[in-house]
């Protein structure tokens, strides 16, 4: 049941014209973002001989890094279709009164979501190869800070999901979602305030901070555990949110 | 043979934060019975649907699904049951084969071949034979509502449960569904809300009234029809007419002015009184352009009946004796 709804779900999202317009924002922004760059490395080559980190992370590690900031500006459209939208429409309801759990729900939806961003992802990497025959790539790096990409999209998903949930407004789940979003990543920028506990607390939570290392082309258990359970903590979270329509009046209300 | 009990109800009530849904709702449903659900609006009939598909959570007493507890495994019992909203909920992105699509692989029965026949069969059940490929977003009322009805049986459920299914219909399209619900009634249990007694009164075997979430009537269809003390019916004439004679007719309760420069004239027999009109008319040469029967609003004979209920209640308050009882649910009180 998951997989046929997470397959509906991917399937029906390129129905839509948010569907493709998102595929070509995002290949068009990203393009003109490798564009430069290229353009900037090659200055930063005219000034030094050699440059310490090499195009590998100078182009296709900030490439991607500049992906997760775009994506971060999507996912929460997506969410909002898939759940706000859906509940205003009463599709959801559609998916309410058949043979599945909230589990299987949630699931699918995120699945079928996750499905949509890794092609999105996917064109980026393909992107990015397109730099690879020009300079001394290292690949371990490149699959390292793609795979890094993508654990952040899984965290970025599950939360904007739950954002999407709490509502049946778009607007407030489009700018709610963002708004946490932007929180997970720029939290770090408190981590300066260097008291104590707060500051290793503002680390563990940022979630730019855990791609410190897969950027560089190390992976750490602890990085891979903090997407993990970001992803379980909200994607549960949700599954609770859906529990609730069938105990409160959301469900005639809104759908 | 014994009678297969589909849905089985036990002081079943639901209270949402600010307003009561239902109270205290004891029903049954049996397969090849079709049980119309009557109410005026804020009644709880779509809160007592939505309890028995399993999206709400009943406050307090027990829906049991052939047999078994609904709300200790929804979801799997939620395989039995069709059951079509007051709202579409069909992807509007999407075409009606693909919604229907979708909702078929929930239902886990038969491969791929057999969905298209069935796919085929629901399509030409519900009348949407060449719309298969139309989205739903371009579809009209009539034609969403045709489709929403699909949705709900296409996985051919013991158990259909229809809030408002020909709402916006055209009568054509009515009689359609009505023969459709038939069909499937034959072989399912079927629960459909409506506000139009004739269209109930036409499908049902059964009927059950709702009024403020507490059920007042359970029992045949045939029994509320009867209950109906008056009967309605729509005259205009050429010439302004004395309503005051018209109103002392025999037979007629009462005459009301319409804005359209019509009257309608309540009352016992719509024969006997049409042709006294018509006597009246010729007799004051006032020239009738048209008579015509109405059909009464369920919420007439709501108030009919529920006046008629409360006044036996007064009645038997005020005597001390029974003799005022007339209604069903009176004398079911009664009885006891």
């Amino acid at each position: 049941m998951t997989l046929w709804i997470a397959r509906h779900e991917f399937s029906a999202l390129f129905k839509t014209r948010l569907g493709w317009f998102m595929l070509a924002a995002v290949q068009l922004a990203m393009g003109i973002g490798l564009f430069f760059l290229m353009r900037v490395y090659k200055i930063k080559l005219h000034y030094a001989a050699t440059l310490a980190k090499g195009p590998t992370y100078e182009i296709i590690v900030l490439f991607f890094a500049l992906t997760l900031y775009f994506v971060l500006l999507l996912v929460p459209a997506l969410t909002t279709w898939s759940v706000t939208l859906q509940r205003r429409n009463g599709s959801l309801l559609f998916l309410l009164t058949k043979p599945v759990s909230m589990t299987q729900l949630v699931l699918g939806k995120f699945l079928g979501l996750l499905m949509f961003l890794l092609c999105m992802l996917a064109l980026m990497l393909l992107t990015a190869a397109g730099v690879m025959p020009g300079g001394n790539i290292d690949l371990g790096t490149v699959f390292s800070a793609w795979s890094g990409t993508v654990l952040a999209v899984l965290a970025y998903c599950a939360i904007a999901l739950f954002l999407s949930s709490l509502t049946t407004q778009p607007v407030i789940a489009l700018l709610s979602a963002t708004f946490v979003l932007l929180f997970f990543v720029f939290i770090e920028i408190f981590a300066s305030l260097k008291v104590g506990w707060i500051e290793q607390l503002i680390q563990f939570v940022s979630l730019l901070g855990h791609l410190d290392l897969p950027t560089a082309g190390l992976w750490s258990s602890v990085d891979l555990l903090y997407f993990v359970l970001v992803t379980v903590f909200f994607l549960y979270l949700t599954v609770l949110r859906f529990q609730r329509f069938s105990r409160s009046s959301v469900v005639s209300n809104a759908g | 043979m014994t009678e297969e009990i589909l849905i089985k109800t036990t002081n079943l009530s639901y209270h949402y934060t600010n307003r009561l849904g239902v109270e205290n709702i004891n029903l049954q449903l049996q397969r090849g019975e079709i049980l119309g659900l009557l109410g005026p609006n804020g009644a709880g009939k779509s809160s007592l649907l939505k309890l028995l598909s399993g999206l709400l959570r009943p406050t307090a007493g027990g829906i049991e699904i052939l047999g078994q507890p609904l709300h200790h495994d929804t979801h799997r019992l939620r395989a039995h049951i069709g059951y079509q909203p007051d709202r579409n909920v069909l992807y509007p992105s999407l075409t009606i084969d693909e919604n229907l699509r979708y909702a078929l692989g929930f239902s886990r029965r038969g491969r791929t071949a057999d969905w298209r026949e069935r796919l085929e069969q629901t399509r030409q059940l519900c009348g949407l034979e060449k719309l298969g490929n139309r989205l739903v977003s371009s579809l009209s009322k009539g034609m969403l509502q045709r489709a929403n009805l699909a949705q709900a049986i296409i996985h051919q459920p013991d158990i259909i449960l229809l809030d408002e299914p020909t709402d916006g219909l055209d009568p054509l399209q009515v009689k359609v569904i009505r023969q459709l619900l038939q069909t499937l009634g034959k072989t399912s249990g079927i629960i459909l809300s409506s506000h139009l007694l004739a269209e109930v009164g036409q499908t049902c075997t059964s009927l059950a009234v709702l009024k403020q979430g507490r059920l007042v009537y359970n029992g045949p269809a045939a029994a509320l029809q009867n209950h109906a003390r008056t009967e309605l019916l729509k005259v205009r004439f050429e010439t302004p007419p004395d309503i005051g004679q018209l109103r002392r007719l025999d037979g007629v309760s009462e005459v009301d002015a319409r804005p359209d420069q019509s009257y309608l004239v309540h009352c016992r027999q719509r024969n006997s009184t049409t042709q006294a009109i018509i006597k009246l008319a010729n007799q004051h040469n006032w020239h009738i352009a048209e008579i015509t029967p109405q059909q009464q609003s369920l919420e007439e004979l709501f108030t009919q009946a529920l006046d008629a209920e409360n006044q036996a209640l007064q009645a038997t308050d005020d005597s001390g004796n029974s003799t005022a009882a007339r209604t069903p649910a009176a004398q079911r009180r009664q009885s006891r």
